[in-house]
Order: C-alpha cells, then sequence, then structure tokens
C-alpha cells in the first residue's frame, strides 16, 4: 500500500508540471478519472438507449401490426411467425390463444383429396430431350435454373428435364436421432448428384433439430426406409414410371402406387392441375422449398429465399402461382425456413440464412 | 519548453468547469437523441400505419364480401345486374328475382372458394343450405397497391355471377290445333307454334263436314325452375298431358271411355262381330250394311268386299271381347277401338283370328252409324 501511494506520487510528480501543487495534482487527477469513467459512461448510456429503442421500436411495430388495422396484417405475421420453429411464442405475447388460432384458421390450405392422375403427365422421352420447352419455346435443357421475383421474395426454379434423374437422398440409413444430418451439398455428393434441394419433414423441436431424423413417410431408390406416422400425412414421391405423386397415402396405397423416392411434408399445391383453394393468405411469408411436375415429365424444384431485407418470403399462395405459371400439373410445399438451400454444381444458389452454411437434414431431393 | 507547455494543455485539459461543461453538452446530445428516436418512431410508426391501412384497404377479401353480401341479404335485383340476362328468354328480372326468393326463402345461404387454375380470378360457390344454387367470381382490376414492406397487392373487383338455378330448357308440347296453353298460369302466344296442322288417326276418316282433328306443337324456353304447363281443350276441359321424353308432352287425345262406353258398346260389338262373321258368310252383306251410313266409307268398303276370305264356319264363337279408346270428334261423331278374337270351326278345323278394328261413328238422324274403320 504504501509502496502504491509512493508510485502514484512519483507518477503523478512526473506528469503534472512542477509549478502545481500535490493538492492541485490530486484534484486534477480525480477529475480526470471522472472525465474518462464519465466517456465510458456515456458511451454505454447511448448503446442501451440505442438497444432500447430497437427493442421498443420492435414492441411497438409488433402490437401495431397485431393489434393494428389490418387484420390481413397481423394474419401474416402471426403465420410467419408460427411456421418458424424458435419464434412460435411471440404472437402469444400479443395475442389471447384464440386469437391466433383464429388467424391460423382464417389463412390455410384446402388440399383435394383427388388421387393423382396419372395420365395427365406424358414423360417425354429419352430422345426427345432437345425438344422446345413449353413455357418458354427455346430448346429444353437438362437442367436450367431461372431467377424468379416477387413483391416479398426472390427465388430459384430448377427445371429437370429428365423426372429419372431425381430421387431422394438420405443422410445415412438406418436413421439415428443422436447423429446430426448433413448438408444438401453432402447428401448430393454422397449420392454422386449434381444439384438438389432441401426435403421432407424432420424432427425439429423449438429449432434445435440436429436433422438426423425424418418425419413422415421416406422412400428411397424404391425402399421404404420409414413408415408414416401422424404429424406429415401428406407424401411427395415419384412412382417407377417417374410421374410424380402428391397426397395422403398410407403405407398400402404408397406400395400400390409404386413410390420410387418420396418425402413427407405438404401441403400439396397443384394436384391434377387444379390449385389448392387457399384462403386468405394460406401461410405467412418464409423462406420456402417446393417441387412439381409438369405435364411432360419435367421435374420443377422451387427455393425461395426468406426472412432477409431483400426476400421477405412468399406464401402459400405465392408458390401456387409460381408453379402455375411454370406449367406445374402437380406440386407440393416442401420443408422451408432454414432449410431451404439449392445446389448445383457444388455451389448454393440461394442466399441461406445460416452464416455457417445451409442446415443439417435428413433428406435431400438430388439430382444425378 | 515545448514539452512542457504540451503537458500543461494536457493537464489543464480535465478541468472541473471542462467536465461540467461536457456533462451538459452530452447531456443536450442525448436529449437530441432521445427526441431523434422519438421522431423516428413517430415516423416508422405512421409509415408502417399507412402500409397496413393500405394492405388491408387492397384485400381481396372485402371484395369477396361485398359480392357475398348480395347473395346472403338477398339483394336479388344487384345479382341480376351481373347475371347473363340473355339465358332468360321468358322471364323478366321480376320474375328472376323472386324465383331466387322463393328458392332460398328461410335457407341459410353460404359462400366458399374453390379452386381455379385462371389466377387472375377467384372463384366461389353460394350455397343454399349447403346446396349450390350460384357462384360468383372477382378478378384482378389490373392495378396494384404498393403497401411498403408488405410488397405490391393486386387489387381485385366484381366478377361475375352464375346462378345455377337458371338452366334454359327448351319444352315442347303437342296438343289438338284448337286448344290452348298456359305456362305458369299466363297463356301462351300462338307465336310460340313450331309447326300445326299435324294429322292424326282420325285425318281422313272423319264424316265430311266435320273438321279434321289435327294437332300443333309449342315450343318454349323457360330458365327458372320448372313451369307449370295446362292445356285446356275449346270448352274448358283441362287436357291431361303426357311427356313422352325429357321435356316434351303431348295431348294426342281426350279419351272418354267412362262417358261413351256404356252408351256405345254394346253397338260396337254388334257391328264388330257382324263384320267378322261376314267375312266367314256366317253374316250378309245387307245385315252388315244396316250398321253403316249410306255412303259412307265403311258401307263401300262392305260393298266391294266380293270375295270371302274364308269360308263358311260351322261354328263360331267370341272371346276377349272389349272395346276402349274412345275419342269424342263432336257431339255426334266419335271414335273407338275393339278387340276380340273370332274362334271358327271349318270342316272341323278350329281357327281362332284376332280382331283390332277402329271404329268412327256417326251419329245419322237418331241412330248411330259406322262411318268408316280400320283393321289395325
Amino acid at each position: 500500500m504504501a509502496k502504491n501511494k509512493k508510485s502514484n506520487a512519483k507518477k503523478m510528480k512526473a506528469k503534472a508540471p512542477a509549478h502545481y501543487s500535490l493538492e492541485e495534482q490530486k484534484t486534477m487527477s480525480r477529475i480526470r478519472r471522472k472525465w474518462h469513467f464519465g466517456t465510458i459512461r456515456h458511451f454505454f448510456l447511448v448503446v442501451f438507449t440505442l438497444i432500447l429503442s430497437v427493442a421498443l421500436a420492435l414492441l411497438m411495430l409488433s402490437y401495431q401490426i397485431f393489434v393494428g388495422p389490418s387484420r390481413a396484417g397481423s394474419d401474416l405475421l402471426i403465420q410467419t411467425l408460427m411456421e418458424s420453429s424458435a419464434m412460435k411464442f411471440y404472437p402469444y405475447l400479443f395475442l389471447r390463444d384464440e386469437q391466433v388460432e383464429a388467424a391460423l384458421e382464417r389463412n390455410r390450405v384446402i388440399t383435394s383429396d383427388e388421387a393423382t392422375d396419372v395420365s395427365l403427365i406424358t414423360i417425354r422421352s429419352r430422345n426427345s430431350m432437345t425438344d422446345l420447352d413449353q413455357t418458354t419455346e427455346e430448346p429444353l435443357k437438362d437442367i436450367e435454373i431461372r431467377e424468379i421475383h416477387g413483391s416479398t421474395y426472390k427465388g430459384y426454379m430448377m427445371i429437370v428435364a429428365d423426372p429419372s434423374r431425381v430421387s431422394v437422398g438420405v443422410c445415412r440409413y438406418p436413421f439415428n436421432n443422436d447423429l446430426p444430418g448433413l448438408r444438401v451439398d453432402e447428401i448430393i455428393n454422397n449420392y454422386g448428384g449434381i444439384a438438389g434441394i432441401n426435403g421432407g419433414a424432420f424432427s425439429d423441436s423449438s429449432g434445435r433439430g440436429n436433422g438426423g431424423q425424418p418425419l413422415g413417410m421416406v422412400y428411397s431408390d424404391g425402399q421404404q426406409l420409414r413408415r408414416p406416422d401422424g404429424a406429415y400425412k401428406t407424401v411427395v414421391g415419384f412412382d417407377q414410371n417417374d410421374i410424380l405423386h402428391v397426397g395422403e397415402f398410407t403405407e398400402a396405397q404408397a406400395k400400390e402406387i409404386g413410390l420410387r423416392d418420396a418425402v413427407a411434408f405438404g401441403p400439396a399445391l397443384v394436384v391434377n392441375g387444379q390449385p389448392s383453394v387457399v384462403s386468405g393468405k394460406g401461410s405467412g411469408l418464409n423462406p420456402r422449398s417446393a417441387i412439381g411436375q409438369r405435364a411432360d415429365g419435367a421435374v420443377l424444384l422451387l427455393c425461395i429465399d426468406g426472412r432477409q431485407a431483400n426476400s421477405l418470403g412468399a406464401s402459400y399462395e405465392d408458390l401456387i402461382e409460381i408453379m402455375l405459371e411454370f406449367g406445374a400439373v402437380n406440386a407440393c410445399n416442401l420443408d422451408g425456413g432454414s432449410s431451404t438451400a439449392m445446389f448445383y454444381q457444388g455451389e448454393q444458389i440461394n442466399d441461406g440464412l445460416a452464416i455457417t452454411g445451409s442446415r443439417a437434414l435428413p433428406t435431400a431431393w438430388i439430382v444425378k | 519548453m515545448a514539452n512542457k507547455t504540451k503537458k500543461n494543455r494536457l493537464y489543464r485539459r480535465y478541468t472541473r468547469g471542462k467536465l461540467i461543461f461536457r456533462n451538459i453538452r452530452f447531456a443536450l446530445f442525448y436529449l437530441i437523441l432521445l427526441a431523434a428516436i422519438g421522431f423516428g418512431m413517430y415516423k416508422l410508426y405512421i409509415y408502417i400505419d399507412e402500409c397496413l391501412v393500405a394492405y388491408e384497404k387492397a384485400q381481396s377479401s372485402y371484395v369477396v364480401e361485398d359480392m357475398a353480401s348480395m347473395f346472403i341479404e338477398r339483394r336479388y335485383d344487384e345479382v341480376y345486374d351481373y347475371e347473363d340476362a340473355s339465358k332468360l328468354v321468358m322471364e323478366s328480372r321480376e320474375d328472376y328475382v323472386d324465383y331466387l326468393n322463393k328458392l332460398t326463402d328461410g335457407t341459410y345461404i353460404a359462400y366458399k372458394e374453390v379452386g381455379t387454375r385462371n389466377q387472375d380470378e377467384r372463384k366461389f360457390s353460394v350455397t343454399s343450405n349447403g346446396k349450390s344454387f350460384a357462384s360468383f367470381t372477382i378478378k384482378k382490376s389490373g392495378e396494384i397497391v404498393d403497401c411498403g414492406l408488405l410488397g405490391e397487392v393486386p387489387l381485385y373487383e366484381f366478377g361475375s355471377v352464375t346462378t345455377d338455378v337458371i338452366q334454359p330448357i327448351t319444352y315442347q308440347v303437342t296438343i289438338p290445333d284448337d286448344a290452348k296453353l298456359y305456362v305458369n298460369g299466363e297463356e301462351l302466344p300462338r307465336e310460340n307454334i313450331v309447326k300445326e296442322g299435324i294429322e292424326t288417326f282420325a285425318s281422313g276418316h272423319l264424316p265430311e263436314g266435320y273438321p279434321s282433328y289435327t294437332l300443333c306443337t309449342y315450343r318454349f324456353t323457360i330458365a327458372l325452375g320448372v313451369p307449370q304447363i295446362e292445356a285446356y281443350d275449346v270448352k274448358g276441359h283441362t287436357l291431361s298431358l303426357t311427356e313422352t321424353s325429357q321435356d316434351v308432352f303431348e295431348h294426342i287425345f281426350t279419351y272418354m271411355d267412362e262417358d261413351l262406353k256404356p252408351a256405345h258398346e254394346a253397338f260396337i260389338i254388334d257391328v264388330g262381330q257382324k263384320i267378322c262373321m261376314f267375312m266367314t258368310e256366317n253374316c250378309s252383306k245387307y245385315t252388315v250394311l244396316k250398321s253403316m251410313k249410306d255412303g259412307s266409307k265403311a258401307a263401300n268398303a262392305i260393298n266391294e268386299t266380293d270375295a270371302h276370305w274364308l269360308t263358311e264356319a260351322q261354328e263360331y264363337s267370341f272371346r276377349n271381347v272389349r272395346t276402349e279408346n274412345y275419342v269424342q270428334y263432336s257431339d255426334s261423331v266419335f271414335s273407338c277401338e275393339l278387340y276380340l278374337d273370332f274362334d271358327t270351326v271349318t270342316r272341323k278345323v278350329e281357327n281362332s283370328y284376332p280382331y283390332h278394328i277402329r271404329f268412327f261413328v256417326e251419329k245419322v238422324g237418331n241412330e248411330w252409324k259406322v262411318y268408316d274403320f280400320i283393321y289395325i
């Protein structure tokens, strides 16, 4: 202690001009400390104020949207948040349970229970793949990626001319809850594919699932890898004739159809050329993936970015519109949110959400 | 020296006055910051509010509700304006409104969306107690509203209305030329006749001087429901209509068996049997001609029969004798049909000959005489 006092005194002596008294030097030192401490305090006060302002602004906006002049806006936000894994709690901070349930009820997709009419699809012969694309009348390419834009989204549509090249890849089999899944590009590489998008449902409690366990029915390479469960009843998959089927199938029905590759998610967007009926917007705005098939058999793989400043996301209504624009006869929604990813030749085409790259998943649609 | 001045300057920087001044300056800055944040939040609130109001106004659900309200509130005169009125040939706007009012009286009207591949319009089905009776569409007007961060929303407007119940059906009714046809209580003008002078089995067989019995066909289109069709003869008696095929009705004759049979059956059977017996030489021509009008077609036919096609029967009898289908053309002319089986024994050979004859009978003086007859 005495040593410190001495060294301080030495420092003050060394720093202060010689004509200041010790008392004056002590005062100046105190003031200087106060000055520096005040600087730090002011800085943190400003930062705290800004953070608090942002939080208040967020709360104010949330309240305004949830309880404000637009029921449609409120429904949209409720749907958007309820579709995410981690933000389902947020609407309940502002609204009662029944209000949230009513909003979900007002905005949904009413799907058809028709069986897929296989006569509507005529797979173009492998030799005629050089014919014209039915939507652009340009020479048909094997794989084509087109950018698409909407008022609240941007995304990509991958058109694969030969449906036999599209199949389901899995992270591993048998599936293991304790082991994480693989990224879409990793699954593509494992199967020797060149492109793909994310697949179907998987166990993802509060958004922290490891992607190791799919949910619902899964078929890959003609084998049933997972039986259907109660959660995800809508199945989308190709049969042995490369025709895409969409609907709620039992195991027996899936065997009867002869599925070769399939995953579960939903809802069905287009069935036998007819769009599903959308009540309200059908959903919120989120990143989306979807798969469809045209009348000439070409497969449509859709990926929409979301939760970003330049792309809020798309609703089911938007997906139906896009699929119909591209001539889909049958189409189904796939897993979205942070799972949404499209890869082509090793590069991720869409702007994914995670800084660490696309998410670990159990299944993916791959293009060989 | 320079170092001393520098040290001096540095040291004199942190004075109490400057500290206080800095605190005041910061306080002012902080107040301005708060004010700026407040102003910014206020502007943000206004912007978001405007976006939300624009977004809500642009929602197609309001257009849908407006259109649906026309049905729910039974404002069918407004619904008529969106209907394809060309389908209503005979009915008026008032008929349309009345019909829909009756159809939906006391029922629960609801609507639901049905899918359509046309992305520029949305289609809805309207039900009455769960049964669809109309549909309407709303379509994109071409205008787009910019709702800020909520994106661009296309505006919708009223589209069209189709009432399922309006199903124009063309009916055809054939009745006697002199009869009158009423549809839904109103007499149908003769302009609706598409064919007249249609001959019947009576044509050419009625006595001379009597008007020929012919038919005419009316054709008309009704779009609202099933019409009430009635026909009346010249005396105002109801003519029963028979539906011969879908939406085709006819009344050819009025059979008056109940009225005429008791009075004339015996005579008809007697004449018929005489004709049968005449053919087997069991009855003389004179006897037969007594029942026929002189100079009539029937009398001429008997007179011209000079070759008997059957030899005289040793025994004969009649079975299954009956008359039916009595038609009265006037107070003194009627027709009817006779059925009988004529059994004979000729040279020990038994034969049976079925007969079906239509007689046209005229009152001559106080007696009824056969004017004409036809083997059927």
